[in-house]
């Protein structure tokens, strides 16, 4: 469903020398699949994200590769059918909670926007409509009230969700979701990465998941591919991953999210407090 | 009116009348340490001492203070601004015939400087990279970032003058530089607004005479006066074009022209500020420009009444130019309010 | 967030200039060396401009002219060996003229570029301090405020005007009224500045010592709050000459004898309708130029600040991931 080939993307110099930041990238996923995209801050994940959505800026450019989506490379398109695919067929998650949302349009006629973008048939009412259903959906209370919120009237975790809503409105094929739930409370996020999962197996669709997490990989992902300074250094089954993960980079993230977790844990026995997740 | 339910909307309303005070009291407690006598300013250097001290006690000359500047309030808001000894007319007649002149040129100058600076900041904040414009725009950037920093280094007079050289002593395309009309054809006022008054009169010719007339002081003031708004457009839209919600909408495939509008929307408190700012100073800032071609306007009118130390006209024209420039800022608030839902708190 | 910061910290926040400064030297570049360059030689000018004229007459070279020196019968020539950038209608020598006015232009800008930072500064830090600090604190700050709110809504050419009016022309009562009008500026941005600096944790340190308020504010705030307030100096150095010009536009600035570049456009500015350009076009270009040359100082000071900001939060950023990641 989605292949990405030998992808390299970098900035070109004025002396013709290439400073590559993600190098020959190759990473499968298909439909009804999920697969987990690990790697320490830097090591290129998000650019990976900006290559799929086509918003690498100059002077970052693509040097080679393809990114098929159903077959067609989204790196060749030109911007106008590309931008027919995005967020109807493939829906992308990004991270930044409020500062995602348009500061001067209420929520609800945002995730309205998105719909009628693509549809024009449907009506304002119709979206509305689908637009609260959604808000609901992904667990925020008095969905119908908050669709007239501005984005600086809700909290981070809430505007994170208003965020996934905004994706799921077009009801995708596909989803890449970078740091999907980062701010939002633990409850809320596994309903969330649940939600996810069952699209997933249901209605076959496609997710990518990009965090630095191991433990939502674990729970809700298929595969998983770890990213180290711009390549992939490790893609395998999660269950042979957790047994045994190969390269360093994967020790390390896995020691680091045990670690993390006990933190986690007994902050919540002192405080008596469920702190809110970290991505 | 939604906005009228904003606390911020409320607190700046709330907030004028005591400004405008304060204004009223600043503007004569100024002009109250002006040099010379103002009684003897207004009977004339030679007349004899009795008729001057009559004056002075008519006019109140010697009261307290507090009791002359409550008279003054009292009467602004009879509409009675004072009488100038210069031109011989209330300063409420002064202005009601000089005002109309400055407000339609500076009027007339933002509205071009805003058709033209608008259009070029936006094209240049966003270059094109690729294409046979890339070039073009590549330059164009160039040129913006020296306009930039070169309209806010030249003097809006000396540019009139360099215009006058060109067009008028040189040149001899432009109509000479001495008033809004060519002799003998200025329409009768009605509204003292000179493009109203030529149409009110229907007179063609009058109004030909008045944009030649126009033509160069305008270019002047927009040369001078557009370079920051250029500049806030350029930097205004280059920070939203690279914000994470224009990001986002390009990511949710958004129509291009509705991500346009999100761009556009968002970066334009900023370029109201700056345009609000401008326009506010304008009014009695295109003096020079108004004196060099000869335009008998507002802000000339101040700097005479100031050197011929007429009190009441320069009194008025402080408290008119700094009311003129409370009221721009308040719609300003207001539009910002308008456009910006987190203002309205 | 860490609740102290070491003080090795805070001497490198406290040099943020200084290292502007180096970072001027280390990257010079050809479009620097003209900025400074052009920057130095109207210093040069302003030292020892006024005396050029008279030295080349001295020398003999049969061109020089003291500034003030009148040639009636040579009145409005235009550009000649013996006047090398014609006279005026009075007869005044324009090329010696020019060398020397940008000293009055130079100690203007300075002098109330500086007296606006030396008092607006200090107001605007405390007005910036004293934001929700009680009652009274509050509302000193408002006070403060609103009353620049006012003075700032003046007509500012006409109120200078007045200013200068009320105390008669001189050099010195045009630095007052310059300094009085670019005084809210200055304390709008120091209170701005100071707004971010005082939520630093070395300002919660300095008050957990028990330090005083007024050394906390001019010794810890003050000194990192104001590297953004300064690099602006320049633009409105630049302003101030363009202000002075125009006040002796309309003969309500200098004394009409000084040599400055305003007054001598306007004595030009009737030649100019008749067509005797000289007169106004060439004091005209120096005050561009000289008012342009700040304008990229100002902007090349700004451009290397925010690189400089940039590569400290960057150190910072990196070493707070680095941290993310190992722990």
């Amino acid at each position: 469903m989605l292949e990405i080939e030998g992808l390299t993307v970098g900035i070109p110099h004025a002396d013709g020398s290439f400073e590559s930041m993600i190098e020959d990238i190759a990473l499968r996923v298909d439909a009804g699949q999920a697969v987990g995209l690990v790697g320490e801050a830097g090591a290129g994940k998000s650019l990976l994200v900006h290559a799929i959505a086509g918003q690498l800026r100059p002077p970052v450019v693509a040097r080679s590769g393809t990114i098929r989506f159903e077959g067609q490379d989204l790196l060749a398109m030109n911007a106008e059918v590309r931008q027919t695919i995005l967020g109807r067929d493939l829906a992308l998650v990004l991270p930044g909670g409020r500062a995602r949302l348009d500061p001067l349009m209420k929520v609800g006629k945002q995730i309205a926007r998105v719909q009628r973008d693509h549809d024009g048939s449907v009506s304002k009412k119709v979206a509305q409509a689908r637009a609260i259903e959604l808000l609901d959906r992904v667990g925020i209370p008095d969905a119908d009230l908050r669709a007239e919120a501005y984005p600086h009237e809700l909290s981070g975790g809430m505007a994170q969700r208003a965020l996934v809503a905004m994706a799921l409105v077009n009801r995708p094929r596909f989803l890449v979701a970078d740091e999907p739930t980062s701010g939002i409370d633990v409850t809320i996020q596994r309903q969330l990465l649940e939600d996810f999962s069952s699209l997933c197996r249901e209605e076959h669709v496609g997710l990518l998941i990009v965090t630095r997490d191991l433990g939502i990989v674990a729970h809700y992902c298929d595969r998983v591919a770890v990213v180290s300074e711009g390549r992939i250094v490790e893609d395998a089954d999660v269950r042979t991953f957790f047994k045994s993960p190969e390269h360093p980079v994967s020790q390390e993230l896995m020691r680091a999210t045990i670690l993390e977790r006990q933190q986690a844990a007994a902050w919540s026995e002192q405080t008596g407090t469920v702190g809110a997740g970290r991505s | 009116m939604a906005l009228l339910r904003s606390p911020f909307i409320r607190r700046r309303l709330f907030f004028f009348v005591p400004q405008l005070l304060l204004v009223t009291f600043i503007a004569f407690g100024l002009l109250q340490l002006l040099p010379g006598d103002p009684a003897q300013a207004r009977a004339g250097p030679l007349s004899p001492p009795a008729k001057v001290e009559e004056l002075r006690q008519e006019r109140g000359y010697n009261d307290p203070f507090v009791t002359q500047y409550i008279r003054y309030v009292g009467n602004l808001v009879q509409g009675d601004f004072g009488d100038s000894w210069f031109t011989g007319q209330p300063v409420s007649k002064d202005l009601k015939e000089r005002l109309p002149a400055t407000i339609e040129l500076i009027t007339i100058s933002l509205v071009v400087a805003l058709g033209i600076m608008i259009p070029l900041g936006v094209r240049v904040a966003a270059p094109k990279q690729r294409g046979p414009m890339a070039v073009v725009d590549k330059y164009l950037v160039r040129v913006v970032r020296f306009y930039g920093l070169l309209a806010g280094s030249l003097a809006d007079f000396w540019l009139a003058l360099i215009l006058i050289f060109i067009f008028y002593a040189t040149l001899g395309v432009s109509p000479e530089p001495t008033g809004a009309f060519a002799f003998g054809v200025r329409p009768p006022p009605v509204t003292y607004f000179p493009f109203l008054d030529s149409v009110i009169d229907l007179n063609l010719t009058a109004l030909k005479s008045y944009v030649g007339h126009l033509v160069l002081p305008v270019a002047a003031l927009v040369f001078v006066y557009g370079g920051p708004i250029l500049k806030m457009v350029v930097a205004s839209m280059a920070e939203i074009r690279s914000s994470q919600y224009v990001e986002n909408a390009q990511a949710m495939g958004l129509k291009s022209g509705t991500v346009r509008f999100i761009q556009l929307r968002n970066s334009l408190p900023p370029i109201l500020t700056i345009i609000g700012v401008i326009y506010g100073f304008l009014l009695g800032g295109a003096v020079l420009v108004e004196r060099i071609f000869g335009l008998n306007g507002f802000g000339n009118y101040g700097v005479n009444a100031v050197l011929v130390t007429d009190w009441d006209a320069a009194q008025s024209f402080m408290l008119v130019a700094a009311v003129w420039v409370m009221i721009t800022y308040l719609v300003v608030d207001i539009a910002h309010a308008a456009v910006d839902p987190r203002v309205r708190l | 967030m860490t609740g102290v910061t070491s003080p090795a910290a805070l001497a490198q926040r406290r040099h943020l200039l200084a290292r502007v400064g180096r970072a001027i030297f280390k990257k010079p570049g050809l479009g620097t060396a003209v900025i400074y360059g052009g920057l130095i030689f109207f210093f040069l000018l302003a030292a020892i401009g006024p005396s050029i004229g008279p030295w080349l007459q001295d020398v003999g070279c049969g061109c020089g002219w003291g500034p003030e020196e009148l040639d009636p019968t040579h009145s409005l020539e235009p550009m000649n060996a013996r006047h090398l950038l014609g006279t005026d209608a009075s007869g005044h020598d324009i090329f010696s003229r020019l060398l020397a006015s940008p000293r009055v232009n130079l100690v203007i800008a300075f002098v109330a570029a500086f007296l606006s930072v030396a008092i607006g500064v200090p107001l605007g830090l405390i007005a910036g301090y004293s934001v929700g600090r009680g009652r009274a604190a509050s509302l000193l700050s408002e006070l403060i405020m609103r009353a620049q709110d006012v003075l700032q809504s003046f007509p500012i050419f006409v109120f200078a005007m007045v200013l200068v009016a009320v105390a008669g022309q001189s050099t010195q009562n045009v630095i007052i009224a310059m300094t009085i009008v670019n005084l809210p500026a200055f304390a709008r941005l120091a209170r701005a500045e100071i707004l971010t600096t005082r939520e630093q944790p070395y300002a919660d340190a300095a008050r957990i010592l028990g330090h005083s308020n007024v050394w906390i504010i001019f010794r810890h705030l003050g000194p990192n709050s104001v590297a953004s307030t300064l690099a602006t100096m320049p633009v409105v150095m630049g302003f101030v000459v363009l202000f002075t010009a125009s006040l002796s536009f309309v003969g309500a600035g200098v004394p009409v004898t000084t040599p400055e570049l305003g007054g001598m456009i306007s004595r030009g500015a009737g030649n100019m309708v008749t067509g005797e350009w000289w007169p106004s076009v060439f004091p005209g270009i120096a005050l561009g130029v000289l008012v342009l040359t700040f304008a990229f100082a100002a902007q090349d000071i700004a451009t290397r600040m925010r690189t400089v900001k940039r590569g400290e939060s960057g150190a910072i950023g990196a070493v707070a991931e680095t941290r993310a990641a190992s722990a």
